[in-house]
């Protein structure tokens, strides 16, 4: 049955290609204002640049939340789903299908990043530290943002809420896995306490998504 | 005397501060035909959708052979929304809600259908171009790809043409004879000659008519 | 809990509790502007130190409050359960206000900068209130009362996890900047000053019992008024 939801997901995707498409755009335009505006005073360091990755993901990443989550919820496909489909396992579907896509958004990020700042270098060694705490930290903001799309979906003014609530309850987030990722690239050291600490805020929200999910019906 | 498959005891239903049921029971019985009227606004929408959270709201409980059936679903539901997703093709749609049944039709059946509503021909079309017409027929298919045990009807003949209309209730009570129905609707002319009782929801109380 | 009741105990309890805070609160206030003395570095600007800690303790436990109350209310599924919790959120981004404008008044004749980049404390301070504002206008635009009571009860618990990781700042974080530490369990305080700390712990703490009643109040009128509404049509 997870497999016919996740087919499920990946044909809406697909249909949606233009949510996709805003959040690649936006990124782009963002990059290049803060490689334009900053890069002609002086090269940007690598924490700088670091911050920019983990920002541009963490600000945008609501386009994509919204398109992935809103649309079977406009026609009523998701009560029929929900009849039929214990609600963790939908949950988990929609949460494994973002956190992919947000993966991919992240490659592509990274390849801008390589392309516009000097001083981020592409090298295979350097690649484990750009994922190492950006997995986990995309996993937090999966879930925690499948539950807030939830929540928003009851307001009056939906895509307006969602990145109201969810831009500053992923900072923590947001700071833990920056400040490592910085720590990593400045001194060379790899951070479990940090590592424990995104896993911990991923168990955290997925464990308030499937709560949420069983109590706040329609 | 048929089995009862739902019973319902003291159900009272707040929205915000707004009472819409007080202390209202009701029966289900097996292949039952049940009309559900009221005004607009009554609450008939809001029972339906009670229903569909029975499971988990201690003054419902079902019989408990349906509740140990693995090849059976209990509900099968249709609102005022069809049930779809508008990106997705009407194949595609009916493909997934099939899959996820616990007894998945046949494709044959499925295309008798189709045959019967006059949707073949727009299979591969996403649900978003259809007419109101066609959505709701499409809907329609959607809920009745499931034999379940209560089959849940909003106001189904709304927007149907009158084809479609016979169609549907023809199915209803042939293939559908041994599934109990709760359906509302206002054209009580076209749905008396199937049904067996009726629940009409008046200021918060349910009477049986 | 009664829903018909506003007021659960006799009027004299009020008296007494306002009578408790006009007195008490100008002793503090008095008290931290003249008893103690100044650490020298810092001259005048110090007294600060007593408001500011004291409303940022009741800053960071207000959130943890208003969780418990909406973990009550995921559970008993009464609206007054709700209703305490939204009146202590209110709470939490008053006194999480008067943190944030305390703080940089003190910080800029202390360390010269009214806000530092690099102090977690403050940082962690802010993400609260941006959580907290933003929980505020998520009630605002949601119709639904059940789920309004629903989705702010989890939201109170997002809003209480980013309070604890304030709490957290300057005891987990490696380098947490310049803002000093725990003033519990260290001798660092002379008598004086320990003594004025203390009372206007108790002041503050008297001054958030006495607005949670009147917020609550009101609060709660305005869903029986509500609910006087609706049951009128």
């Amino acid at each position: 049955m997870f497999k016919y939801l996740l087919l499920k997901e990946f044909q809406l995707i697909g249909r949606a290609k233009n949510g996709l498409l805003s959040l690649i755009s936006l990124l782009m335009a963002f990059l290049f204002i803060f490689h334009y505006s900053l890069e002609n005073s002086g090269k940007l360091d690598v924490n700088s640049i670091v911050g920019l990755k983990w920002a541009g993901i963490f600000l945008l990443a609501f386009i994509l939340i919204s398109q992935v989550t809103y649309e079977e919820r406009e026609s009523g496909a998701y009560r029929i789903t929900r009849l039929y489909i214990p609600s963790h396992l939908e949950f988990l579907a929609k949460s494994f299908v973002l956190f992919f896509l947000l993966f991919l958004v992240e490659i592509f990020l990274l390849l801008l990043l390589f392309l516009f700042f000097e001083n981020l270098h592409f090298a295979l060694e350097n690649l484990l530290g750009q994922f190492l705490y950006f997995i986990p930290g995309t996993l937090s903001l999966s879930f925690l943002g499948v539950t807030l799309s939830q929540m928003s979906f009851a307001t009056r003014l939906k895509e307006v809420v969602l990145p109201i609530l969810l831009i500053p309850l992923s900072i923590p987030v947001l700071i833990a896995g920056m400040e490592a990722e910085r720590k990593y690239f400045s001194k060379g050291e790899v951070s479990t306490s940090s590592l424990i600490v995104l896993f911990a805020f991923s168990i955290l929200y997925l464990s308030l998504g499937l709560l949420l999910r069983e109590v706040g019906e329609d | 005397m048929n089995t009862s498959i739902l019973s319902c005891k003291n159900l009272s239903y707040t929205i915000g501060y707004k009472k819409i049921f007080k202390n209202i029971s009701f029966e289900i019985f097996a292949s039952d035909f049940t009309l559900l009227t009221g005004e607009n606004g009554s609450g008939k929408t809001s029972l339906l959708k009670l229903i569909l959270q029975s499971s988990r709201k201690k003054e419902f409980s079902w019989d408990e052979n349906l509740l140990a059936d693995k090849e059976r679903n209990l509900i099968s539901y249709l609102g005022h929304e069809n049930g779809l997703y508008s990106s997705l093709s009407l194949r595609e749609n009916l493909t997934f809600f099939n899959r996820i049944l616990k007894h998945p039709m046949p494709e044959s059946r499925i295309n008798t259908l189709l045959d019967l509503f006059h949707l073949t021909k727009r299979l591969e079309d996403p649900v978003s171009t259809f007419s109101e017409g066609m959505k709701k027929k499409s809907g329609i298919i959607r809920a009745l790809l499931v034999r379940p045990a209560l089959l849940l009807l909003d106001e189904p003949l709304n927007g149907l043409d009158i084809e479609s209309t016979q169609a549907f209730l023809k199915v209803l009570n042939t293939e559908f004879a041994d599934t109990s129905i709760l359906l509302v609707a206002h054209e009580i002319d076209k749905i008396s000659p199937f049904v067996k009782r009726r629940f009409h929801i008046y200021k918060g109380e349910l009477n049986h008519v | 809990m009664n829903n018909r009741l506003i007021q659960l105990y006799p009027m004299w309890v009020d008296y007494f509790l306002f009578a408790l805070l006009l007195g008490i609160l100008p002793v503090a206030v008095l008290l931290s502007l003249y008893y103690p003395n100044v650490i020298l570095e810092q001259g005048l600007s110090h007294r600060i130190f007593y408001f500011h800690v004291s409303v940022a303790w009741v800053a960071l436990y207000a959130p943890a409050f208003s969780s418990l109350f909406g973990i009550l209310y995921i559970i008993r599924k009464e609206t007054n359960w709700d209703t305490l919790s939204y009146s202590m959120s209110k709470l939490s981004l008053i006194f999480s206000v008067m943190v944030l404008f305390s703080g940089p008044i003190w910080a800029y004749s202390a360390w010269g900068t009214p806000w530092d980049w690099t102090d977690a404390r403050l940082q962690s301070f802010f993400i609260l209130v941006v959580s907290l504002l933003s929980y505020f206008v998520f009630r605002s635009l949601i119709t639904d009362l059940n789920k309004k009571a629903m989705y702010s009860s989890f939201l109170s618990v997002l809003c209480a996890l980013n309070a604890l990781l304030t709490w957290g700042a300057i005891r987990w974080v490696e380098n947490p900047g310049n803002h000093p530490g725990s003033v519990l369990g260290k001798g660092g305080m002379d008598r004086d000053m320990k003594e004025t700390f203390w009372i206007n712990v108790l002041a503050y703490h008297i001054l958030f019992l006495v607005l949670f009643l009147v917020i609550y109040r009101k609060d709660k009128l305005d869903a029986k008024l509500v609910q006087v509404r609706e049951e009128m049509e």
